[in-house]
């Protein structure tokens, strides 16, 4: 047997090989080198992103296809996804330095840890298999459990860390065996191929199918923090170091939703055969529900937080039912335009949060925050602009996402236009508690201790980046649109190289 | 080309926004102007060089900035057009806003807030010039809710003062109730005609150009052409002050006197009159929009003359003139004399801003006093604020042959003739028209006599109120003075464009070619009425070209001119009528007592308070807030929100803390799925 026929082309993986590389570098310097080379690690960390981002866009290049056996795959997705991860990191990366300086805690594990967590979410998004579905996320989370007791010594983190885990490995139990039974009706795990077998009818148990997708949907729901399986999310989102919760709930969330849509838009999508359409039609309806409930949970409860972090772990579950309505358009383009985005905005609120917490996250309460407005203006001003897009004002990256996202789901779901309206009755209630912290900030009596924050170059610079983002994302976005808008047609026709 | 003029009052914005606290006032107010100066360069350079060369059909400049977003159908550029009506809007704004800037560096001088005032100034140059080069709907209402964020920003400018920012809050609450409408109609635009743009794009003919090929819709009947005019009117009406959203204007004069001048008094007020020109082509297919928005503009101009005979703040008066002038230029519209209606626009740029101007050297020469009961004998004082508010003063009451006569005259002469309302409306509209022109120069005499002429009526009065007043930063008390250079050289200028300003459009009646008009007849529609309007061809050439091919104006050719004659020498008549009733009365007796009733702009804030805010401030107090929790509510909004909020609290007994009962919920979640699937399957 020839290497060539298995798709054995290096080149497929070039992004997950080198972080890997680089996390495993970062390691070794740790080990050798003397204490205080946080910022040699950064810098290391730093490039190896920026490396891997560079060889996604040459990615771009080399055309779809499928490589390993059909394992891999390069197409559309996988490249504004990957993109997408690649920038979260980078910004998790520039903020890390001054969290882990300023915390004392250990700077080469954490960076090291990034990496290995960002190559998992690489290889989800990248998957064409089930079996590499679940080994990117499996990599991802088990990271992602040890990222969030990062430090060590606090009890929250501790919390949080043991939550995420225990319900996560729950959750994955599901998706697993989701897995299993699908396997076991298309007799394949290579997605192309279910796909091929439901198209042609030719399913051993159409319930085993059906049951295996309602799993999946249990699964993949619990990772991206939708309802009825949000549960953990505050809690995890409160405990976690403020840096970590910024990146769990944008890197691992893009690359989920990136597999997600690979196995059920592309995979279960409107195929030509009974069971096909029986299937699609089924989960866009339980996927319409769930998302119409996410929002509205999300919204609602998030109304009543009095810690900012909390208040913004509800308004990631609103978000990811808003990002669910752009899902069930069965073009991937909105939900990326609107992971993006997401990303962007929320990233750059918790680097603002980080700042204002101080070392062992103190100050995260909303009242903290009366009155620094004049005092702290850079921070607040930027805090502001963040909340303002995360509740969908123009001309920021929120709205002309959720302007995205709303306006195709009306044109091309006419059967999903109430779920539209909820969105919108969603995004006009989200207003209120977005605009909560804003108010207190600028016109309430300056709170007593408050400290002007230090802010490092590096954080500078993610603030700065999150920002320009922001605003070009708002002002500017055609030219990423019409770049996204390659026809997803595409996609499903990837023949094994 | 374009963009440069839209952006280089923003890069004065930028400049000073960011750094001008620590510039001192002589290079911010240079940055300011030298900005303001680049554009209003530029808008001429392009305006005689590049337009109008062109022939006439096809006076159209179109500059592509960027795509801005095009989803599925919908597409908005960030686009700019130049045409003759955007034309004759870019040269007064950047010419009467030099003017303005440069007045104000001599205004403003010494106020602790210098650079941010020029900042906001600047910021409103860039959005208004953003709102008239707009080539799409979309564009023009981000210059649109731009220049409100800057009038809400100046009006509420002295922070410090009280009524300062409630005048702020009220403009912007008006406001957002016309915004209101104008979105409304863009979405309705969008759906008729799948374009919102005023130029073709990507093969679709822009929107103007597809209504100019509609049928016109009968008097009386509501189709959506009378949907779209009386939506579009609505967001005019809160822009330009029109009844029933006219009351945020006269407060809006807490702001410093020079943004009076520049946005509620030439500029910002008159975008309203601008939408509804720029869309002409919809407005003249339906009669009831132009009769609704001829009786609302003649209305407005009668009603807020007669306030103005009342009023006592000098700027009060002003305020209320400009009211009643915009009604003026929506009567204009109404009838179907577009071009008169944007000719009136410009000279009243020309004589407001002047007169505005003039009143801030009074108020400035007066040590802040605004009270014209508190002045008189001024002339003597201040002998070139008098000299040249003398030409604003005859040129808004309709003086021959000064600029205001011309295009005023032009109004009342179209009123009488149109041919797009029913017959008999023309003129009775006309009446109220004309009486409203002798009501405008009784008061604008009585403010003049109070101000400059009669005894001196300040000294131990103005002592004792400047020592309770809010003037510390002139440090000089003591008599009226003359205000420097920098302010009375824009006068000057304004002055001479007040008395020549009105030769570009001479009517034929008089001898002249009336060149103002035919400069603007290829971008505005002509009168329809319901039978001629099958019959009209669209036109192919240019591309912004909404002209129909209809027959003659009615106002042309078909009378001869002894009519028109007659009438002008009527109102001429009656100008002078008014300036000497205005003498008579209150040179002899300058403190008699007005109408109650009109002192007090016949309540209508009142009425308002009353019907309006009471009603919603009483529900929410008494039912509401009662009803749903006392303890935490500020306010109507948070009532609300508390609703919420208590299904909130609710909710968030789902989060108990335990690992435990979060995997619970996971598993009852998936058992539902999965029986869901389950059901499905077995099915």
């Amino acid at each position: 047997m020839q290497l060539e026929n298995l798709g054995l082309y290096y080149w497929a993986i070039a992004p997950e090989i080198i972080v890997s590389v680089v996390g495993v570098i970062i390691m070794m310097v740790d080990a050798f080198s003397s204490r205080g080379a946080r910022k040699l690690n950064a810098v290391i960390a730093l490039a190896g992103l920026i490396a891997a981002l560079v060889s996604v866009v040459m990615l771009d290049g080399l055309g779809s296809g499928s490589y390993f056996s059909g394992m891999v795959v390069i197409d559309p997705i996988r490249i504004f996804f990957s993109v997408t991860i690649l920038l979260a990191a980078i910004v998790a990366a520039l903020l890390a330095s001054q969290f882990l300086k300023d915390e004392g805690l250990p700077p080469g594990e954490f960076f090291s840890l990034l990496m290995f967590a960002t190559a998992g979410m690489l290889l989800l998004a990248g998957a064409g298999d089930l079996v590499t579905v679940f080994l990117g996320l499996e990599i991802a989370s088990i990271t992602s459990y040890v990222m969030a007791g990062y430090r060590r010594y606090d009890l929250r983190s501790n919390e949080s860390s043991l939550k995420y885990f225990l319900l996560g490995s729950f959750s994955t139990a599901f998706l697993l065996y989701g897995m299993a039974l699908t396997y076991g009706a298309a007799g394949s795990t290579n997605i192309q191929k279910i796909t091929a077998a439901i198209a042609s009818g030719q399913v051993n148990y159409p319930a085993l199918l059906l049951i295996g997708a309602a799993l999946m949907i249990v699964g993949f729901g619990f990772k991206i923090a939708s309802a009825p399986f949000h549960l953990w999310t505050p809690d995890v989102y409160e405990g976690a170091p403020t840096i970590v919760t910024g990146f769990m709930g944008t890197g691992p969330k893009v690359a989920v939703f990136a597999a997600f849509i690979r196995v059920f838009v592309i995979g279960f999508g409107p195929q030509d055969s009974e069971i096909g359409i029986q299937l699609h039609t089924t989960w866009v309806t339980v996927l319409a529900v769930i998302a119409a409930l996410t929002m509205t949970i999300g919204n609602v409860i998030a109304i009543s937080q009095k810690n900012i972090k909390r208040m913004l772990a509800y308004s990631s579950i609103a978000h990811a039912g808003y990002a669910l309505v752009g899902f069930l358009t069965g073009d991937f383009a909105p939900v990326a335009f609107y992971m993006l985005a997401y990303s962007i905005m929320s990233l750059g609120a918790f680097a603002v949060i980080q700042l204002l917490a101080r070392a062992g996250d103190q100050r995260t309460e909303i009242a903290d925050y009366a009155g620094i407005g004049f005092e702290a203006p850079a921070l607040s001003f930027s805090l502001a602009i963040f909340l303002l897009s995360l509740a969908g004002i123009p001309p920021t990256a929120g709205f002309m996402s959720k302007f995205y996202v709303f306006k195709t789901a009306w044109d091309m779901t006419p059967e999903l236009r109430w779920l539209v309206l909820v969105a919108v009755i969603n995004s006009i209630i989200s207003v209120y508690y977005y605009l909560y912290p804003i108010v207190v900030m600028f016109f309430r009596p300056l709170v007593p201790g408050f400290i002007k924050p230090r802010i490092a170059g590096m954080t500078m610079i993610a603030l700065i980046l999150t920002l320009l983002g922001t605003f070009y994302l708002g002002i500017m976005p055609n030219r990423l649109m019409n770049a996204m808008s390659r026809p997803p047609a595409v996609v499903t026709q990837i023949t094994v190289k | 080309m374009l963009k440069w003029i839209i952006l280089a009052p923003l890069i004065g914005a930028i400049i000073n926004g960011l750094v001008g606290k620590r510039l001192n006032e002589r290079l911010i107010g240079l940055i300011a102007c030298a900005s303001v100066a680049v554009s209003t360069a530029l808008a001429f350079i392009v305006f005689f060089t590049q337009l109008l060369p062109l022939p006439a059909e096809k006076r159209v400049i179109t500059e592509h900035f960027f795509t801005w977003l095009s989803v599925g159908n919908f597409r908005a550029d960030f686009a700019y057009m130049l045409d003759p009506l955007s034309g004759v809007y870019i040269l007064f704004i950047t010419g009467v806003g030099l003017l303005i800037h440069i007045y104000a560096t001599g205004y403003m001088h010494g106020d602790p807030g210098f650079y941010r005032f020029f900042t906001y100034l600047n910021l409103f140059m860039f959005m208004m010039l953003t709102l008239v080069l707009a080539d799409n709907l979309l564009v023009l209402f981000v210059g649109w809710e731009g220049v409100g964020l800057c009038s809400y920003l100046l009006i509420g400018y002295y922070i410090d003062r009280k009524e300062a920012g409630d005048a702020a809050k009220k403009a912007f609450v008006t406001n957002r109730v016309g915004d209101f409408g104008y979105m409304i109609a863009m979405f309705m635009v969008f759906v008729t005609f799948g374009s919102i743009s005023f130029v073709a794009k990507d093969g679709v003919p822009g929107f103007l150009e597809q209504a100019a090929t509609r049928p016109v819709e009968a008097f009386g009947v509501f189709g959506i052409m009378t949907g779209i005019a009386l939506l579009l009117f609505v967001g005019a009406t809160g822009k330009s002050a029109q009844i029933p959203l006219f009351v945020w204007l006269p407060d809006a004069m807490a702001g410093p006197t020079p943004v009076s001048a520049l946005i509620h008094a030439a500029t910002m007020v008159t975008a309203g009159v601008y939408l509804t020109a720029r869309c002409s082509a919809v407005v003249v297919k339906s009669p009831t929009a132009m009769a609704v928005i001829a009786v609302i503009g003649a209305a407005t101009a009668i009603f807020a003359a007669t306030i103005g005979l009342a009023q006592n703040d000098i700027k009060k008066v002003l305020a209320y003139s400009t009211v009643s002038q915009l009604g003026y230029m929506f009567l204009a519209c109404g009838v179907g004399a577009f071009t008169a209606g944007i000719f009136h626009v410009m000279t009243h740029a020309f004589f407001k801003a002047l007169l505005f101007l003039g009143s801030g050297s009074v108020i400035h020469g007066m040590h802040e006093e605004q009270d014209i009961r508190k002045m008189g004998g001024l002339r003597k004082y201040m002998p070139i604020t008098f000299a040249t508010m003398m030409a604003g003063w005859l040129a808004i009451s309709g003086f021959p042959l000064l600029s205001g006569f011309f295009s005023k005259d032009e109004i009342l002469w179209q009123t009488w003739a149109t041919g797009a309302l029913p017959g008999g409306w023309g003129k009775a509209l006309w009446g109220v028209a004309a009486l409203t022109a002798l009501l405008t120069a009784v008061y604008m005499t009585r403010m003049m006599v109070l101000t400059f002429f009669g005894k001196e009526r300040f000294g131990a009065g103005h002592d004792a109120h400047h020592a309770a007043g809010h003037d510390e930063g002139h440090g000089h008390h003591g008599k009226p003075h003359e205000s420097p250079a920098s302010m009375w050289i824009p006068l000057a200028v304004l002055a001479v464009l007040s008395i020549v300003g009105g030769l570009v459009g001479i009517p034929k009646a008089l001898g002249g070619s009336n060149h103002f008009e035919h400069f603007l007849e290829p971008v505005i529609a002509r009168v329809q009425t319901a039978d001629n309007g099958h019959a009209v061809e669209p036109a192919e050439a240019a591309p912004a070209a909404v002209a129909t091919a209809a027959p003659a104006h009615p106002a042309e050719e078909v009378h001869d001119t002894s009519t028109e004659l007659a009438l002008t020498g009527l109102s001429v008549l009656l100008g002078f009528l008014g300036i000497g009733i205005g003498f008579g009365i209150f040179n002899r007796n300058p403190l008699k007592k007005m109408p109650t009733l009109l002192e007090n702009k016949y309540y209508v804030d009142e009425f308002y308070d009353a019907a309006v805010i009471g009603p919603i401030e009483h529900t929410s107090r008494d039912l509401l807030w009662k009803v749903v929790d006392v303890r935490i509510i500020d306010g109507f909004v948070n009532g609300v929100a508390r609703l919420f909020a208590g299904l909130s609290d609710l909710l968030r007994f789902t989060q108990t803390g335990y690992a435990r009962n979060y995997a619970a919920v996971i598993l009852i979640g998936a058992i539902i799925v999965i029986s869901y699937f389950g059901y499905i399957a077995a099915r």
